[in-house]
C-alpha cells in the first residue's frame, strides 16, 4: 500500500517536472514571430559577422559604447546597404576589403584559418583513439602494482643490522 | 604608510623564501624542527601580507593620491564601498589580492595539517612558498602598488607629486557583482594551487595512493565552487551591466576563466574513479598541473597584453615571467610525473567498456576537449599572426559553432553516466534505466517538432535536457522508494534523508540538475528578440508581447555621476503591468566615461531588458533599445541549484570527518600501501 503511494507521488512528481519541461519548450518554441518593430535578421546576422573597430574588440551588435567612433557609422552603413538590397555577404565583404580580416568576428574556412575550425574535433577524434587504446589496455590483466617504498632506515639501526649480518 | 606596505611585502617575500628552503632542507635531513619553522614562516608572511592588505586600503579609504595605485583607481566623491574596492581595480592592487588570498590558503594548509601528514608536508609547503615567492617578486619588483607618483621639474629633479583629485575608478566596476566577482573568481583560480601542491609532494614521497586526493576533495570542491560563482557573477554583471542583452561574449578573460572550470570538473570527476577503483592515477596527477597551469595561464592572459580584451590589464613586462614560470612548473611536473610512472599504476582493471568507469573517461574526453576549444579559439589570433602576420578576431561566432555539439554531447553523458554500474553494467539494466528517459525526451522532440521548431540545436539540447532530467528523478525516485519501504518514512522525508545519507552522490545529481537548468536557460538564446528606437515623452514601441511607452525623460545628478532616465510604461494586452527607468550615467571623474543601467523584468519564461543608448544624433529624442530574451531566468536559477547541490556535497560526514581527523601516519600509510577492503 505504501509502496503504491510511493510510487503514484513519485510518478506525479515526474510527470510534473517531465511536463513542466515540456511546457517550457513549447512555450519557447511557440514565442510569437518577429513584430514589425524588431531589428531585421539580415541586419542582426550582419552585425554578428563583423567586429567594431575602435579597440573594443566586440561584435558590431555587442559594441555598447555611445556614439563609438567605429561602431555607429558601421551600423549606419549596414542599415542603408541593407535597405537599399545589398546582401549580406557582399556588405560584409565590403568591409573585409576595407579593414582586412580582423573585421571579422570569426575566422574563415579557407587557408591556415580552417584549422581554427577543425582542430578542437580532431582533437576530439585523437581523444576517442586514445580513450579507446587506454580502455583496452586497462582491460588487460594489471601489472602488480609498486609498493611504495618505506621509509629509509635509520642509519644506526642499519649499523646494528650490518653487525648482526657479521654476527650471523 | 605606503613604505609600510612595501616593507610588509619584503618582509613576506624573506619569510616565504625561507619557508621554501627550510621545507626542504628540513626534509633533506629530516629535522622536524626545521619543517615546523618553514610553516610558522609561511603563516608569518600571511599575517605580514595581510598588514600589506590593510595599508593600501587605508591608503584607498584616506584618498592619498601621492600613491599612483590610488590615484589611477579612484577620486574623492567615489563612495567609501567602492574606493576599497578599487583595491583590485588596478593591476597592482589586484596582484596583491591574488598574493594575500595565496598566502592565506598557504596559512590554512600548514594549520589543518599540522598534525597530518608529516612526511608530504614539508613538500607542500615548499610548492606553496614557491608559488607564493613569484607572485611577491612580480608584485615588488615589477608591479608594486605602493609606488608613488614622481614629477620632473624643469632641473630635471624629481619629487613627489600628489594630484588634487584620483582619475576615479572604472566606472564599468561600480555595481555589487563586480565587486565580489573577482575576489570570488580569484579564490577560484589560486585555490587550485592546494591540490597541485598535495599532488607534487606526493609524487616527491611516492605516497601515489588516494590520501593526496582525499586530503584536497573538499580544497578541489570549494575552489571549483567559487570559479564557478565567480563565472556566473562575471556573467550577471555583463548582463545587467554592459547593456548589450548577453551574459557571455567569449572574451579572452571570461575563456580564461573557464578553462580551469572546466579542467577542475574534469579532475572531480575522474578522482572518483581513483577513490573508488584505484584507477587514472597518472591521469589525475597530470589533471590537476593541468587545471592548476590553467589557472596561471588565465592570468598571464589578463596580465601581459597578449591578447585584446576589455577586462584585461595589458602589462607586457609580466607576460614572459608568467611564460618562464609555467614552462619551469610543466617541466618539473612531468619530469615527476615520468620518474613515478611504476608508482602510479592501476590497482584494478576494467572489466568492461560499459560500466562507469568508461563514462567518466569520456566524460574527462569531453570535458578537455571543450577546455581545448576555447584555448584554441583564444589564442588563434596570436598564432594566426605569427603564420600569417594577421591577427584576427575569433568572437562568438566560433566559439558557439565549435562549443554547442560538444556541450551537447556532454549533457548527453551527464544524463548517461550515471546509469552505468560501476565494473559491468548489463544490457538488461541498461534497458529498463534508459527506458523512460528515452520514452519521455523523444516524447518531447515530436511535440516540438508539431509545434513547428526546426532548429537542430535547439531540438537536441530540449531533447537531451529531458532525457538527463528523467534520469535525475529516477534516480532519486528509485532511492527513496528503497528508504520509504525499509523505514516507513513518508515521501519527502525519505528523499530528504537518502541525500543526506550520500551527500557526494545526490549532491552530484543535484550539480547534475541544475547543468540541465542552465542548457535550458542558455537553449533560450536561440528565441532572443531585439528592437530600437528613437523616443520622445509619448512614443510606443511594441517588442513580442509587450508595448513599451515612454512616459518621462528626466536628467539628475548623483554624488559622483550625472544621469540621464527614461521612464517607460510597459502594456501587455492592453494592461500596464510594470514601469522601467533605464538610465545612462556619465561618470565626472572618469572624463565622462558613461555605462548602461539596464531596466530590467525578468521571469522564468522570458526576460524583457530595456536600455537607454542615450540622445539620437539629432539630440532631439532618446535612443530605446529593448530585448525579449527567454528562459535567461533559468541560468541564474540553474547557478543557485548548482551551489545548492555543491554545498551538499561538501557537507561534512561526521563519521568520516572524525575518522579523517584522528588519521595517524601510521594509518595513512597503511592505505598508502593498498591495505583496502574495496
Amino acid at each position: 500500500m505504501n509502496s503504491h503511494a510511493t510510487d503514484r507521488r513519485a510518478h506525479s512528481a515526474l510527470s510534473g517536472l517531465g511536463g513542466g519541461l515540456l511546457l517550457l519548450c513549447f512555450w519557447a518554441a511557440a514565442a510569437p514571430a518577429a513584430t514589425p518593430g524588431d531589428i531585421s535578421r539580415a541586419y542582426k546576422e550582419t552585425c554578428d559577422r563583423l567586429v567594431c573597430q575602435c579597440g573594443c574588440n566586440e561584435q558590431l551588435s555587442v559594441c555598447a559604447m555611445q556614439n563609438c567612433s567605429s561602431a555607429t557609422p558601421m551600423r549606419a552603413e549596414i542599415r542603408e546597404r541593407l535597405q537599399k538590397g545589398d546582401p549580406v555577404d557582399q556588405i560584409v565583404d565590403s568591409f573585409v576589403a576595407r579593414y582586412g580580416k580582423k573585421v571579422l568576428s570569426a575566422p574563415t574556412t579557407t587557408g591556415f584559418d580552417l584549422s581554427a575550425w577543425i582542430m578542437p574535433f580532431v582533437i576530439l577524434c585523437l581523444g576517442l583513439v586514445v580513450v579507446v587504446w587506454v580502455a583496452v589496455r586497462m582491460a588487460r590483466p594489471a601489472a602488480e602494482a609498486v609498493q611504495p617504498e618505506l621509509p629509509p632506515v635509520d642509519p644506526r639501526v642499519e649499523e646494528e643490522l650490518k653487525e648482526f649480518e657479521k654476527e650471523i | 604608510m605606503s613604505n609600510l606596505g612595501t616593507f610588509c611585502l619584503l618582509l613576506a617575500l624573506c619569510l616565504s623564501l625561507y619557508g621554501l628552503f627550510a621545507s626542504l632542507l628540513g626534509a633533506a635531513l629530516k629535522q622536524h624542527r626545521i619543517v615546523r619553522s618553514a610553516e610558522r614562516a609561511a603563516i608569518a608572511s600571511c599575517a605580514s601580507i595581510l598588514l600589506a592588505l590593510v595599508s593600501l586600503l587605508y591608503l584607498l579609504a584616506t584618498s592619498d593620491f601621492s600613491v599612483e595605485h590610488v590615484a589611477q583607481s579612484t577620486s574623492r566623491d567615489l563612495p567609501l564601498f567602492y574606493k576599497l574596492a578599487a583595491l583590485w581595480g588596478a593591476h597592482d592592487g589586484s596582484m596583491l589580492l591574488w598574493v594575500f588570498v595565496t598566502a592565506v590558503f598557504s596559512g590554512i594548509v600548514v594549520f589543518q595539517n599540522r598534525f597530518r601528514y608529516r612526511d608530504m608536508m614539508p613538500y607542500v609547503v615548499a610548492v606553496l612558498m614557491f608559488n607564493l615567492s613569484f607572485f611577491l617578486i612580480l608584485n615588488i619588483f615589477l608591479s608594486n602598488p605602493f609606488d608613488e607618483l614622481v614629477q620632473v621639474l624643469p632641473g630635471g629633479t624629481m619629487q613627489k607629486f600628489s594630484p588634487p583629485d584620483g582619475r576615479g575608478l572604472n566606472p564599468l566596476l561600480q555595481y555589487w557583482a563586480m565587486v565580489i566577482h573577482p575576489p570570488i573568481l580569484y579564490l577560484g583560480f589560486i585555490g587550485f594551487v592546494v591540490p597541485f601542491a598535495f599532488a607534487i609532494a606526493a609524487l616527491i614521497t611516492r605516497q601515489l595512493g588516494d590520501t593526496w586526493i582525499r586530503t584536497t576533495r573538499r580544497w578541489t570542491l570549494v575552489t571549483w565552487l567559487f570559479l564557478g560563482v565567480g563565472l556566473i557573477l562575471g556573467g550577471k554583471w555583463a548582463y545587467v551591466e554592459l547593456g548589450w542583452g548577453g551574459y557571455w561574449g567569449w572574451d579572452p578573460v571570461e575563456n580564461s576563466s573557464l578553462m580551469p572550470w572546466l579542467a577542475g570538473t574534469a579532475f572531480l570527476h575522474s578522482v572518483i574513479v581513483q577513490e573508488r577503483k584505484g584507477m587514472l592515477k597518472v591521469w589525475n596527477v597530470l589533471l590537476i598541473v593541468i587545471t592548476y597551469l590553467l589557472g596561471i595561464f588565465g592570468t598571464f592572459i589578463t596580465r601581459s597584453g597578449i591578447i585584446n580584451s576589455v577586462h584585461a590589464f595589458a602589462d607586457s613586462k609580466l607576460g614572459v615571467f608568467f611564460l618562464y614560470y609555467m614552462l619551469l612548473v610543466l617541466g618539473a611536473s612531468l619530469y615527476l610525473i615520468i620518474d613515478r610512472l611504476p608508482y602510479l599504476k592501476s590497482e584494478r582493471r576494467l572489466d568492461s567498456v560499459l560500466s562507469r568507469e568508461s563514462a567518466f573517461l569520456f566524460n574527462n574526453l569531453l570535458l578537455l576537449v571543450a577546455c581545448f576549444a576555447v584555448l584554441w579559439g583564444t589564442m588563434f589570433p596570436v598564432l594566426s599572426n605569427w603564420v600569417e602576420g594577421t591577427k584576427i578576431t575569433v568572437g562568438p561566432p566560433f566559439f558557439n559553432n565549435v562549443g554547442v555539439p560538444i556541450g551537447l554531447m556532454l549533457l548527453l553523458l551527464t544524463g548517461v553516466g550515471p546509469l552505468f554500474a560501476w565494473r559491468k553494467t548489463s544490457v538488461e539494466s541498461l534497458k529498463k534505466a534508459f527506458l523512460w528517459p528515452v520514452i519521455l525526451a523523444l516524447l518531447l522532440c515530436v511535440v516540438l517538432l508539431a509545434a513547428g521548431m526546426r532548429s537542430f540545436y535547439v531540438l537536441v539540447s530540449f531533447t537531451l535536457s529531458m532525457f538527463v532530467l528523467v534520469t535525475i528523478v529516477q534516480e532519486f525516485w528509485k532511492g527513496t522508494r528503497v528508504r520509504v519501504r525499509k523505514t516507513g518514512e513518508n515521501f519527502a522525508l525519505a528523499m530528504v534523508n537518502l541525500t543526506l545519507k550520500n551527500k557526494r552522490r545526490y549532491g552530484g545529481y543535484i550539480v547534475h540538475l541544475a547543468v540541465v537548468l542552465m542548457f535550458i536557460g542558455l537553449t533560450g538564446n536561440a528565441f532572443n528578440r531585439e528592437t530600437s528606437q528613437a523616443m520622445v515623452p509619448g512614443d510606443e514601441m511594441q517588442i513580442g508581447r509587450y508595448t513599451l511607452k515612454m512616459t518621462e525623460y528626466h536628467e539628475g545628478e548623483a554624488a559622483n555621476y550625472q544621469y540621464g532616465r527614461a521612464t517607460l510604461e510597459v502594456y501587455s494586452g492592453g494592461k500596464l503591468i510594470r514601469t522601467m527607468q533605464p538610465e545612462k550615467r556619465f561618470y565626472k571623474a572618469s572624463e565622462g566615461q558613461s555605462t548602461t543601467e539596464v531596466a530590467l523584468y525578468s521571469k522564468p519564461l522570458e526576460d524583457l531588458y530595456v536600455v537607454l543608448a542615450g540622445p539620437s544624433n539629432d539630440g532631439k529624442r532618446y535612443e530605446i533599445t529593448a530585448h525579449v530574451n527567454p528562459l535567461v531566468w533559468w541560468v541564474w536559477f540553474g547557478a543557485a541549484v548548482m551551489v545548492a547541490g555543491t554545498l551538499i556535497t561538501l557537507l561534512p560526514d561526521k563519521r568520516s570527518s572524525f575518522a579523517n581527523a584522528q588519521l595517524t601516519i601510521a594509518e595513512a600509510a597503511e592505505i598508502e600501501m593498498g591495505v583496502k577492503a574495496r
